[in-house]
């Protein structure tokens, strides 16, 4: 008589070889999702403080051109403002500094950065540097009181204070995540009028 | 039996196949995380990539301000502003610039900075205007011949310092202390200056004349040649300083002559401070007369009291007489033609809400019955100057705080009006028992006015180096071994150097060349000189200004 084969594999075996499989694939897969997820995250983040920085540059490059003398409001000592007007140097002509004036503002429910040049003249220029401000500093609540221990109270999202010579830009991008808390980042920089 | 021993490896195969099947699963997963991690780099990469293009832009701007910073400090100290050239620039740290200093009408110097770091290049913008040197920092000076006569006072005091009286007493104390230049004949190769003493006078007989040569190439300049006073007195021509015991003049400061002037000293004199000529001539620039409206002259003679209004205004002569009193009151700009005070008359400068500028265009007199006083004994509230030619009569008995600027006229100074401040002519007698203090706050001030003024700082431009080879290296892009860069001092523009100076030995020493071949460490104090024919220096008497 012919003995019996034994290749292949038991109904228990089986059963138990895919309960253990789909339990290794189950947490393989949760791995990996909270790995992307994970890397999305910061890929965000990333993005928005690139984008905070990019932002806050060219703020503070267009403010260390400004005149001292010329900015407006020009004593913004202790509070804070969300706009600041001040007018830049074109170069000289006939021994005369010439300028022009600019402004850098909050609008659309302050959550959207703007400039302008020559405002309300006929050839105003206006850009919108950035639409995704958030509406008050990171870690600040609309309550009078200083939050984030920055010595300013319910400060926007654009924030310019005067310290001494130094004008001190205060920036907070925010991003809305799906399924997640808004993501949040803060800047920020002084410079000095150099005109 | 030879079945069973197949089916036997078969099952043996089976199992080793099997025992397989694990590696795989594991590389599969192994290979998988790979390719995630590798993705997530690839995109990391892209963001630090954009990061370092910001960061290198930042870069360039800042080493764009230094050379901004750079060319300024060389224009207040005379350079040209150019810094380093696109084919030769400035190394500095890990990128590098020039600077390229255009001479606009007016004055005006165009200083355009360009910086290099990484990726980044970032080009600055700065118009300046050259600073004037104020003549008050000359203290006491002649363009012509000066001759003091006995019984003269002149030093230096600090009007922030409080009242003349109580800083003169202590620095008189310390400059007798230090010795006084006795009377003796000089010889070439000799100390110069001749014999300091110890405190007094010499043992002299009778007045001799002493011609003190100047000094050359190789003379060794005594430690005691030290300027204690402030109270300097130059001239371009000739110097004759006239003492004596019943009228001791008294000199605290140095006495400079023209380069190819002379010292005299006639009797005892007393100089604290060395008597080395000029290496340059100093050329007093003409009065600028502001524009003012034109009134017809007036007479004062009501024996009251007349105020003057500020502000701007011109007459065509003021005569104050007849024991009137004139006040003008600042902030005033005031032009006159002849200027008059006599008859027991005064001239008041109230200075309580502005300063005042007196400009005399005639001539201009305080005859010895009239008084001037000031309201301020702070003597740059003031400034009388005297445009053309023309002469001045300075005879009444007054304490005048402020500065006198006559470049054209000839000025005679009075015993009995004493001059707090500085006075500057083309001619200045001095009457015996002259007292002149010069005020060193003039000085610093005069050195405020003669740096540059800032008049337009802009961005030009934040233009990134072209892709491609070396696209990140300055240096590969510019094509310059950064080996052979110069520091950000030593890439000035070269300009020809004449200088004159007292080196570490002490001895007089001159050179004539290329600036960039000079080495400076090797200078203890300047004496003069002029850098592509500009004089470095307003006179010998200063050895203080910063050159370099």
């Amino acid at each position: 008589m012919r003995p019996r084969s034994r290749s292949g594999f038991t109904l228990i075996e089986l059963t138990i070889v895919v309960a253990l499989l789909s339990v290794v694939m189950v947490k393989l897969t949760i791995v990996i999702d909270q790995a992307q997820r994970s890397h999305q995250n910061e890929l965000q983040v990333m993005a928005l403080e690139n984008r905070a920085r990019q932002v806050l540059d060219r703020v503070a490059y267009a403010v260390t051109g400004a005149e001292r003398a010329g900015l407006d409001p020009g004593n913004i000592m202790p509070l804070d403002q969300s706009e600041l007007a001040y007018r830049i140097s074109l170069g000289v002509e006939n021994g005369q500094t010439v300028w022009v004036r600019e402004k850098i503002g909050l609008q659309r429910d302050d959550t959207s950065m703007y400039w302008v040049q020559n405002e309300a003249e006929p050839d105003e220029r206006r850009v919108t540097w950035c639409n995704t401000i958030s509406q008050l500093l990171e870690d600040e609540l609309l309550n009078g009181a200083d939050d984030n221990d920055n010595d300013i109270a319910d400060e926007k999202g654009l924030s310019f204070t005067l310290k001494d010579d130094m004008i001190v830009i205060r920036l907070t991008l925010q991003r809305e995540a799906e399924g997640e808390d808004p993501i949040q980042v803060s800047v920020r920089t002084a410079v000095t009028c150099r005109n | 039996m030879g079945g069973n021993m197949k089916l036997r490896k078969g099952i043996s195969g089976g199992r080793g196949e099997r025992s397989g099947s694990a590696l795989v699963l594991s590389l599969i997963a192994v290979m998988t995380v790979s390719v995630l991690a590798a993705s997530f780099l690839q995109v990391s990469s892209a963001v630090t990539a954009r990061q370092k293009a910001a960061i290198d832009n930042k870069h360039s701007f800042y080493l764009a301000e230094a050379g901004l910073i750079e060319a300024y400090a060389g224009i207040q100290v005379g350079k040209t502003g150019n810094v380093g050239t696109m084919a030769m620039p400035a190394k500095f740290g890990e990128g590098l610039f020039w600077v390229e200093a255009t001479e606009v009408d007016g004055g005006l110097v165009q200083l355009r900075a360009t910086g290099m770091h990484g990726a980044g290049k970032a080009t600055l913008d700065l118009v300046v205007e050259r600073g004037v040197m104020d003549m008050a920092a000359l203290g006491v000076f002649s363009s012509e011949d000066l001759e003091i006569q006995e019984g003269a006072l002149i030093d230096g005091y600090d009007s922030r310092d409080g009242d003349y009286e109580v800083q003169v007493e202590d620095g008189e104390a310390e400059a007798l202390l230090r010795g006084t230049l006795e009377t003796v004949t000089t010889t070439v190769g000799g100390v110069v200056g001749g014999v300091l003493g110890g405190g007094g006078l010499g043992a002299v007989t009778e007045p001799v004349t002493t011609i003190l040569s100047p000094p050359e190439l190789g003379d060794q300049v005594a430690d005691e040649d030290v300027k204690i006073g402030m109270g300097n007195v130059g001239s371009n021509g000739s110097i004759t300083v006239h003492g004596s015991d019943q009228s001791p003049t008294q000199i605290f400061g140095a006495v400079a002559p023209g380069p190819s002037g002379q010292v005299t000293l006639v009797g005892t004199p007393e100089i604290t401070g060395d008597v080395l000529p000029a290496v340059t001539t100093v050329a007093l620039p003409a009065v600028q007369l502001p524009t003012v409206p034109k009134q017809k002259g007036t007479t004062l003679s009501n024996g009251l009291v007349n105020l003057l209004d500020s502000g701007a205004m011109g007459f065509s002569y003021i005569d104050v007489t007849g024991g009137s009193e004139l006040v003008l009151q600042g902030p005033s700009s005031i032009v006159v033609g002849d200027l008059t005070v006599g008859g027991s008359s005064q001239l008041t400068f109230d200075t309580t809400n502005g300063p005042i500028d007196l400009f005399v265009t005639g001539s201009l007199v305080f005859d010895d019955t009239s008084s001037v006083a000031t309201s301020s004994t702070d003597p740059s509230q003031v400034r009388l100057e005297m445009a053309n030619t023309g002469t001045a009569e300075l005879s009444a008995a007054s304490q005048f705080f402020g500065m006198i600027y006559a470049p054209e006229a000839s000025v005679a100074l009075g015993a009995g009006f004493e001059v707090f401040g500085a006075i500057v002519a083309n001619s200045l007698s001095l009457a015996q028992n002259a007292r002149l203090h010069f005020d060193v706050y003039l000085a610093e001030l005069a050195l405020d006015k003669a740096r540059p003024t800032n008049l337009s700082w802009r961005i030009v431009d934040f233009a990134p180096i072209a892709s491609g080879n070396g696209a990140n290296n300055p240096f590969k892009v510019l094509n310059v071994d950064p080996t052979t860069l110069p520091r950000p001092s030593l890439a000035h523009e070269d300009q020809v150097l004449d200088l004159s100076y007292i080196d570490l030995g002490g001895f007089v020493t001159t050179y004539l060349g290329s600036e960039n071949a000079f080495d400076w460490k090797l200078v203890d104090s300047v004496l003069g000189g002029t850098r592509d024919g500009l004089s470095l220096l307003l006179s010998g008497t200063n050895k203080t200004t910063t050159i370099r």
